[in-house]
């Protein structure tokens, strides 16, 4: 894909990346000419993606040519936001820091970073944050998208880190796809997928969702359950795999503990009570238990279906206890997958810059937290580690309630993507909040900012970033960055040096400069861990294929597959999580985990069907759900600014069934409004597949762009307006797939709705 | 098989009856005075629930020990004026930093809460086992299990809390 007028001949120079917009991390090529960058290519060589590239992949890069890029620092001043020098923005952030550090201490500053940086970026953060200024308040926009992966493969696990590789889904018989609708999140990914389901000897294909989604399409068993009763199934299709032993009994005896707690959990769902619960035939339940416990090679996979919606890690727990059950783990076509939604979501994890300790530590572990001490050579007891990091919606809390003074966001926009805007927009705008923006637009968040900070992004810096089966990619500088905008490290640096941060020998705390001496200060601290990096350097991710982590002197090339000893990291030395209860999220200590002494088995983690926090009602008698659709990200910051991803999903839409459609009197393209007790939306209906009493509302449409500044002038068109504020008890991640709502119609529309058709959302005929 | 009415017994189950109804409100109240904490709003009512049903559970091994009990509170699901009061003020007080000593001192409130109700539990459970009363004894362990639990989450939530409120 070139700019529309280049021809490869005006090529200067290509250099290797990879795509930052999904998980996937599709490694790619930046055509620069003339200094700028004019266009991309897949890298035929790449183990993720050889050579192809998705929609976001192809025509995103245009972003960074946008003439609204930020490139000059903002502050405000008597209410409005104007244009200053780096030195005076960095000195009043610094001092307002200062200030407070001095007053309160470091609990009145908090840090709420993103999915979409580099390593490097991420690493920088972490230790400022954590080892210099000392706050818990650290955490990622993660939060909303992979934090219940991190926890699930913590809990069964003992660790983080995807077990299973992407060749996996090239030697699979049999797909399970919970709450994972790959084809729009993954679209490269998907591909990969369907040269197996249009190839010889396909794989079976079984499909959870309420949508009718293109792999539900395609898929053998489809389950649209109601949205919110994930574990009620995934209870009732584990009851189907013991009762009719379809359980590989020597694994689960010699590799797991927990079995017997489980069975007597999910003894109490057989088809009937769970196809009661969810609303889906008992027999579809017994012909998706069936295909899964019939299959050779099982690779079951799940995404935001499941992570965002109440009991999410819970959910996701079972369908690692599906393949544990089976033994399907740490062999080929075999593996269960919690897959991620950002493209270095993988890296705020291992940085910690979600608020957990660098390296995939545990902060529970004493030990642990003296290994970061050492390589940051700072006092044990600065770091904080008397609690679990504060979750964003924590720090949300704490900044309302007025504790947090100042709060630093990069690289996402919360005014937006974040449930129940009003309330979020209304802290963003308190008087006693300090609010600091790093960005490369001026996003709804921005706009709320006291100080703005342009920021360098994709294809303007040097780093490394990780995908969800372990892949890491080096990105290198193609371009600089317009104006006088920085790379997120860099402002960073600044940041620490202006607040003296030093180590306990008073030497400065950051003790790099440049992105590659950032990685080898990272590599040396992950030495032993489970995301091992030591054997990485710059110059090795150079010119082929991305590599996967663990990547040291045992492991030279890097590890496809983790566990293919079937030992896990589940002792209790080595462990990054004690484990928690999954009703309440109380965290175990490590006398529980002790006590339970799972010593390198898995956890088969059990729990019961609870209902959502929030109940349908006379007044609200519909089921929301949030959600992507394939030609966006997040919200729209880049998207919106690459014309043919704009043109293929202008605007929002609210999707509905056709049996709700008729009963309400709405046609195709009807204007509707969405109520909920937390406000409305409105927008053109679509008549899609989605199941009966479910509504469906893409979530990345704000008020940039509408001309009303950061928030609604009239109707509002952000899904979130309508989402609740609750999250789950152990991942902490919000919940954006059930709220309760109301649908009106308002009037007759622009003909058909503004949504895609060849997705989840293509029309139906009456 | 049940084994011949031990009144003593009986007067503890009670009392643990008691304990847990008492128990499910101070939940549904801490849940509503502190609803902008939305986690303690929604855990709170799943909590309560979880003891209102403990105490149901427990209403007929008190009448095979010592007789009826009164019925249990019924404000389950459904909200009272004095609950909304309780929200509506915690939406106008939520944004002041003097919440937290409240909230801490709701938490030891509740804490306390917890405790009596799990040594009841044990009190009961050893009853039980000397009574050699099986159906007690398996929702004994249930319950236990399940009280333990409540207790480890009182415990990490105010591990987090407690910063934040006493050093701001």
């Amino acid at each position: 894909m070139l700019a529309e007028g280049t021809s490869e001949a005006d090529v200067d120079r290509w250099v290797q990346s990879a795509c930052v917009l999904c998980s996937n991390g599709c490694a790619l090529d930046i055509a620069v000419a003339d200094g700028r960058m004019v266009g991309v290519r897949g890298r035929g060589v790449d183990r993720i993606n050889h050579g192809r590239l998705g929609p976001k992949g192809l025509y995103g890069w245009q972003a960074n040519n946008s003439p609204e890029r930020l490139t000059r620092p903002l502050v405000r001043r008597n209410g409005n936001l104007n244009e200053a020098t780096w030195e005076e923005a960095l000195e009043i952030v610094a001092s307002r820091s200062q200030h407070l550090l001095t007053e309160t201490g470091p609990s009145a500053l908090g840090f709420y970073a993103t999915g979409q940086l580099f390593l490097e970026d991420y690493y920088t953060l972490g230790v400022i944050a954590r080892g210099g200024i000392g706050t818990n308040h650290l955490d990622g926009n993660t939060r909303l998208c992979t934090a219940t992966a991190d926890y699930a493969l913590k809990e069964t696990f003992g660790s983080d880190g995807q077990p299973g590789s992407y060749i996996d889904f090239d030697e699979c018989d049999t797909l399970f796809l919970v709450g994972h609708n790959v084809a729009e999140t993954q679209t490269v990914l998907w591909m990969r997928i369907l040269d197996r389901l249009k190839g010889p000897n396909p794989p079976r294909l079984v499909v959870v969702d309420p949508r009718a989604t293109v792999p539900a399409r395609e898929a053998d068993v489809h389950l649209p359950i109601r949205n919110g009763t994930n574990l009620a199934l995934l209870n009732s299709i584990q009851h189907e795999l013991i009762a009719n032993g379809w359980i590989d009994e020597r694994f689960v005896a010699e590799h797991t503990v927990g079995f017997e707690k489980l069975r007597q959990t999910v003894i109490a769902y057989p088809p009937e009570r769970a196809a009661g619960i969810c609303g889906v035939e008992a027999d579809d339940i017994r012909e998706a238990a069936r295909i899964i416990g019939s299959g050779k090679r099982l690779v079951s996979t799940c995404l935001q279906g499941v992570y965002q919606s109440h009991q999410a890690t819970a959910s996701a727990c079972q369908v690692n206890n599906v393949n544990l059950l089976r033994g399907m783990i740490g062999k080929p076509g075999a593996a269960p997958f919690q897959l991620n939604g950002q493209p270095t979501a993988q890296n705020t994890r291992e940085c910690g810059a979600n608020g957990d300790p660098a390296g995939m530590r545990n902060w529970q572990n004493l030990d642990h937290i003296r290994e970061l001490a050492t390589h940051w050579n700072v006092d044990p007891l600065q770091i904080p580690s008397w609690a679990p990091p504060t979750h964003a919606m924590q720090i949300f809390r704490h900044c309302e309630e007025g504790t947090i003074k100042f709060l630093w966001i990069l690289c996402t926009n919360p005014a937006v993507s974040l449930p129940e805007l009003h309330r979020i927009r209304s802290i963003l705008e308190q008087e006693n909040l300090f609010v600091v923006v790093s960005d490369a637009f001026l996003t709804e968040t921005a706009q709320l900012a006291d100080v703005v900070f342009p920021a360098a992004i994709w294809g303007e810096k040097t780093g490394v970033f990780t995908n969800q089966d372990r892949t890491v990619h080096i990105s290198e500088k193609a371009v600089d960055p317009p104006g006088e905008a920085k790379p997120d490290m860099e402002i960073l640096i600044e940041y620490a040096k202006r607040l003296d941060l030093r180590d306990k020998d008073g030497q400065p705390l950051i003790k790099w400069s440049t992105p590659e001496e950032c990685f080898e200060a990272f590599k040396q601290m992950t030495r032993g861990r489970p995301c091992d990096y030591t054997g990485l350097t710059y110059d090795k991710l150079r010119g082929g294929s991305g590599i996967q982590w663990p990547c040291n002197d045992e492991a030279p090339d890097g590890t496809g597959r983790l566990y293919t000893d079937f030992r896990f990291n589940t002792t209790t030395d080595y462990t990054e999580d004690y484990g928690h209860d999954l009703l309440t999220g109380a965290s175990h200590e490590r006398k529980h985990h002790a006590e339970l002494n799972p010593d390198g088995r898995a956890i088969l983690k059990a729990a019961d069907y609870t209902l959502p926090f929030e109940p349908l009602r006379d007044e609200y008698p519909l089921l929301l759900t949030t959600g992507r659709t394939v030609y966006h990200w997040h919200t729209r910051t880049k998207t919106r600014r690459a014309p043919q991803l704009q043109e293929a999903a202008p605007e929002v839409w609210v999707e509905i069934s056709l049996a709700d459609a008729s009963a309400l009197g709405i046609a195709e393209g009807d204007l509707v409004r969405v109520s909920s007790p937390r406000g409305a939306v409105e927008g053109p209906a679509r008549i899609s597949g989605i199941r009966q009493g479910v509504v469906f509302v893409p979530f990345h449409y704000g008020y940039w762009d509408t001309g009303s500044g950061y928030e609604p002038n009239g109707s509002a068109r952000a899904a979130n307006e309508l989402t609740l504020t609750a999250w789950d008890p152990v991942s902490k991640q919000p919940i954006f797939k059930t709220a309760a709502v109301k649908l009106e119609r308002l009037g007759v529309g622009e003909g058909a709705a503004p949504a895609p058709r060849q997705t989840a959302s293509a029309p139906v005929e009456p | 098989m049940s084994a011949r009415a031990k009144p003593k017994l009986g007067q503890y189950i009670e009392k643990l009856h008691d304990a847990l109804t008492d128990l499910a409100g101070e939940y549904r109240k801490v849940g509503e005075r502190h609803a902008t904490e939305h986690d303690l709003y929604q855990l709170g009512h799943t909590l309560a629930k979880q003891c209102e049903g403990q105490a149901d559970a427990l209403a007929p091994h008190a009448k095979r020990h010592a007789g009826d009990l009164p019925e249990g509170s019924d404000d389950g699901p459904r909200e009272s004026l004095l609950a909304g009061l309780r929200r509506a003020t915690a939406a106008i007080v939520g944004r002041s930093p003097l919440t937290g000593l409240l909230l801490l001192r709701d938490l030891r409130q509740l804490h306390l809460a917890i405790e009596e109700a799990a040594m009841l539990w044990l009190i009961v459970g050893q009853g039980a086992q000397a009574a050699r009363d099986r159906e007690l004894l398996v929702l004994v362990e249930q319950c236990r299990e399940e009280i333990t639990h409540q207790l480890m989450w009182i415990t990490s939530r105010v591990k987090e809390t407690a910063p934040q409120v006493l050093l701001s």
